[in-house]
């Protein structure tokens, strides 16, 4: 993967704030919201249902306007300066939108005629994506894969520098899924921007170099995936035993963060999971299960967002999420 | 221009363009049919029964014409006594002229003396068409969503509004044009197999053409109210409902409650643009020693007048959408 020098954005917000306002009141959609995008490679952007993600991308397209807050795309203000750059920008906002009468060709031509795009391209286009055999179909016709695979054809007319999907994979199947992902690590590979929003972290987390994660508008965290994962969740343990009570009392008596979940103990935030056995064992207990669970991007992102969204559940007791952010080597990201 | 283009390519890409385009010249060419039929000459049967009504009134005015004369000449006097001196000519000398067999069997005008009305009679049925298809255009794409996309490759608004209503005005004038040749050429045919030509001259050809024009243009102007007022509601339904209100309130104002605002209604500044000028009748009262005398007065509202309604409306309606498209968020 090339990169630009350090310090080199693709976008970059600051306090951006959107409110919607409608009959039943006012939301907060976006509230102060920091954002930075490195320049090359795959962002994720993550966020509950209702976070903000969405409307963020659509400021930064100029379809709706902040209320307060600046933006930039490639050093650019926007939207003032959103004609300059917006040929460098492709992207996907939610469900693709096409004319449904039109055939994939046809709603290729009209956008390749409004950039200036060579026909040529709208052919090259369908082909990278695999549309080629079905250009002729209109495109009320096309499998919602197949519309996902247009909406990237395209974004791919005007060969940007920066694409954004917006939950690419929505709808797909498992084939279509990967084809999205290696597409999206194929353009990162070459020294585009990708920005992809996205709920399948399981998927962000296997094609992005850095995330960015907000809820309720607002940033919680941002960096390299590896160093979210390693500095922001803690090792957690589960552990399986015959006295239950009494191994509860020896850990909590050791200082342990260690809570009964069913048949099992979790405790966290243990450094190596030898001290545990090692601590029940001096006091006759001896584990019959030690599983270590390993940190990963949705550990870490239901630890950030919980209480920050629909169907997301503030914990009772201990860390909430706050606006700490991971630091990366030699860049403010 | 380029965006000017690739408007004018979706423009006739369009199914509604191409049904609306079909279905406007099938019509004329019905009415064509239609005309052609109400040509026919008399029957034998019609013939006779207008014969026998002609010889039945003749004999009787040749009896009783001079006594009808002077019945109307009384009863005339008497009114104007009445009404203090004044009244109406009630034109009894009418009663003097000898009764023709023409006037018994009905009567059509020649080509020459109908092209030019048949043509206006045209006018507002185009214009509603030019809406819908004007509406249909930008209230697609807003209803679809493609506009977001479309904004997400030239994010200028105002160059996308205003291609926009441009191509459905450039792309309106074919089918204008088109439409109201087949119609004209349908009443020549029609005329002609009919022996009904009459005399055309370069003056009746002129006014036609200029009929013609106008029409064309208040298609344009029609399709670009649509566009403009499909990128505000975002529906062609909306639009459709929204004139069919207009012309309903337009008629209950200005033909009911506000009968001397009739210079200012739309409905009849179109018929003054259409038809290069129009009249319309208006009630005047006057307080007399009878009471209050009310009587239909004349006025006449200018090609002029309708053509510079038509304009300022155009223009209005059209930068309200602009206003309201460019501030708009797009989901």
């Amino acid at each position: 993967m090339t990169t630009a020098p350090s310090g080199d954005l693709a976008i970059s917000t600051r306090g951006l704030r959107k409110t919607y306002r409608s009959l039943r009141g006012r939301s907060v959609a976006v509230e102060g919201l920091d954002l930075d995008v490195p320049y090359g490679g795959v962002h994720g952007f993550l966020g509950p249902n209702g976070s903000g993600k969405t409307t963020t991308i659509r400021m930064l397209l100029g379809l709706i306007r902040p209320d307060s807050g600046t933006m930039t795309l490639f050093g650019q203000t926007v939207p003032q300066h959103l004609p300059a750059v917006i040929g460098r920008v492709g992207a996907i906002v939610e469900q693709p939108k096409f004319f449904p009468q039109f055939s994939a060709r046809r709603n290729l031509e009209l956008l390749a005629g409004a950039i200036g795009a060579p026909p040529t391209a709208v052919g090259r286009v369908l082909t990278d994506v695999g549309l080629a055999d079905r250009a002729k179909d209109s495109y009320r016709s096309y499998s919602l894969g197949m519309k996902q695979r247009l909406a990237i054809a395209a974004t791919l007319l005007k060969d940007p520098d920066l694409l954004i999907f917006d939950e690419p994979t929505n709808g797909l199947d498992p084939a279509g899924i990967r084809e999205i992902r290696d597409t999206m690590r194929r353009l990162g590979s070459e020294g585009k921007t990708v920005l992809v929003s996205s709920h399948i972290l399981a998927e962000v987390e296997q094609v992005a170099d850095t995330v960015s994660i907000i809820g309720h508008g607002r940033l919680l965290a941002s960096g390299r995936v590896d160093e979210l994962v390693g500095g922001q969740a803690t090792l957690s343990v589960k552990v399986g035993v015959a006295d239950l009570p009494a191994a509860h009392q020896v850990l909590q008596a050791a200082q342990l963060d260690a809570r009964v979940e069913g048949a099992h103990l979790q405790v966290r935030g243990v450094a190596d999971s030898a001290d545990i056995t090692r601590l029940l064992a001096a006091q006759g207990l001896y584990v019959n299960e030690l599983v270590p669970q390993h940190a990963d991007l949705e550990s870490v992102f239901l630890e950030l967002t919980a209480g920050q969204g629909p169907g997301t559940v503030a914990p009772p007791h201990g860390r909430h999420a706050g606006t700490d952010h991971a630091s990366t080597e030699g860049g403010d990201l | 221009m380029r965006l000017l283009k690739v408007e004018l390519k979706r423009f006739w890409a369009r199914r509604l363009t191409w049904v609306a385009f079909v279905g406007l010249v099938g019509i004329t060419i019905v009415s064509a049919v239609g005309t052609f039929f109400s040509l026919a000459p008399p029957s034998a049967e019609e013939q006779h029964y207008a014969e026998t009504s002609y010889q039945q009134y003749y004999d009787d005015w040749k009896a009783n014409s001079g006594e009808w004369y002077q019945q109307c000449l009384t009863e005339e006097a008497a009114e104007r006594e009445a009404n203090g001196g004044e009244t109406y000519d009630w034109e009894c000398e009418n009663h003097l002229d000898e009764p023709q067999k023409e006037d018994w069997l009905r009567f059509h005008p020649p080509f020459s003396d109908e092209v030019e009305r048949g043509t206006e009679g045209y006018g507002a049925m185009l214009g509603f068409a030019a809406l819908i298809v004007g509406a249909s255009f930008f209230a697609a794409e807003m209803a679809t969503g493609a506009i977001s996309n479309w904004l997400t490759f030239e994010p200028r608004r105002t160059r996308v509004y205003v291609s926009k209503i441009g191509a459905a005005a450039l792309g309106i004038i074919p089918i204008a044009v088109t439409t109201l040749a087949v119609s004209i050429a349908g009443m020549w045919l029609v005329y002609a197999a009919r022996d009904l030509i009459g005399s055309p001259t370069a003056d009746m050809w002129r006014a036609v053409t200029l009929v013609g024009l106008r029409i064309t243009i208040l298609m344009a102007a029609a399709a670009i109210i649509g566009s403009a007022l499909g990128a505000v509601t975002r529906h062609t339904a909306a639009v459709i409902g929204l004139a069919v209100a207009w012309v309903v309130i337009d008629q209950m104002v200005y033909f009911g409650i506000l009968p001397r605002f009739q210079q200012w209604s739309g409905l009849n500044n179109m018929q003054a643009w259409i038809a290069g000028g129009t009249t319309y009748y208006s009630q005047k009262c006057t307080l007399g020693a009878d009471g209050r005398v009310c009587e239909s007065v004349e006025a006449t509202l200018s090609m002029a007048h309708g053509g510079g309604y038509l304009a300022v409306a155009t223009v209005l309606i059209t930068a309200v959408g602009l206003l309201i498209f460019r501030r708009r968020d797009v989901a």
